[in-house]
């Protein structure tokens, strides 16, 4: 799964640690997710969604949706 | 354990010195226990009652490991936790089907109680591998 987490952190200037508390998960955690390593649990996904006020989608996105969607469009 | 343990929160610290501390007397009690039995002559029912003495802190451990994953909040490490717990079961099933079939040629090696030494280091070391990975 693709996410925008590094893209949205940096907007912020968040390093991976500040993230790591404000989501109250380790610094380790927030990495894995950012290199795609680890895709996290629902809750987490919203507690990142409410966290950057945006949607779950506009973070995380399914690698295969753009070419299962491009043939349609 | 030590490379890693800056970088655990308090909960994984303490959960982490409780489980050492089990596993501390587990081999402990199995040192002494061994030593006991080499020593005396002992009835049919003392030695269950030893054996059963001897799994008390195994069964203590895995109550205290379950109850940290249970209370863990950080899923990502708590994934990490469990896939390393496999790798020490995967090793220590592998190691005790291996030697099973070596013991009866190879009486010099202490293989009888390796179990829990396999376990720890191949846990520890996946749990290390795993964390240093992914700095």
């Amino acid at each position: 799964m693709k996410n925008r987490l590094r893209v949205l952190r940096a907007e912020r200037n968040w390093s991976q640690a500040d993230l790591a508390e404000r989501l109250q998960v380790s610094r380790q955690s927030v990495n894995a997710i950012e290199t795609g390593k680890f895709d996290p649990s629902l809750p987490l996904a919203f507690r990142l969604a409410r966290l950057f006020e945006t949607t779950i989608e506009a973070i995380f996105s399914d690698e295969d949706s753009d070419t299962s969607t491009a043939p349609g469009l | 354990m030590r490379f890693c343990r800056k970088q655990l929160t308090a909960y994984q610290r303490r959960s982490l010195r409780t489980i050492e501390i089990m596993m501390g007397i587990t081999i402990a009690l199995d040192i002494l226990l061994v030593a006991i039995r080499e020593r005396y002559n002992l009835s049919i029912p003392w030695r269950y009652g030893m054996a059963i003495l001897s799994i008390a802190p195994v069964i203590a451990t895995i109550l205290l490991v379950a109850r940290y994953l249970r209370g863990e909040k950080d899923e990502y490490m708590r994934n990490l936790v469990v896939e390393s717990i496999l790798w020490g079961l995967s090793a220590v099933l592998i190691s005790d089907s291996f030697f099973s079939y070596v013991r009866p040629y190879v009486s010099l090696i202490p293989i009888g109680n390796l179990s829990l030494d396999v376990f720890v280091i191949t846990t520890s070391f996946a749990l290390e591998s795993k964390l240093w990975r992914n700095q």
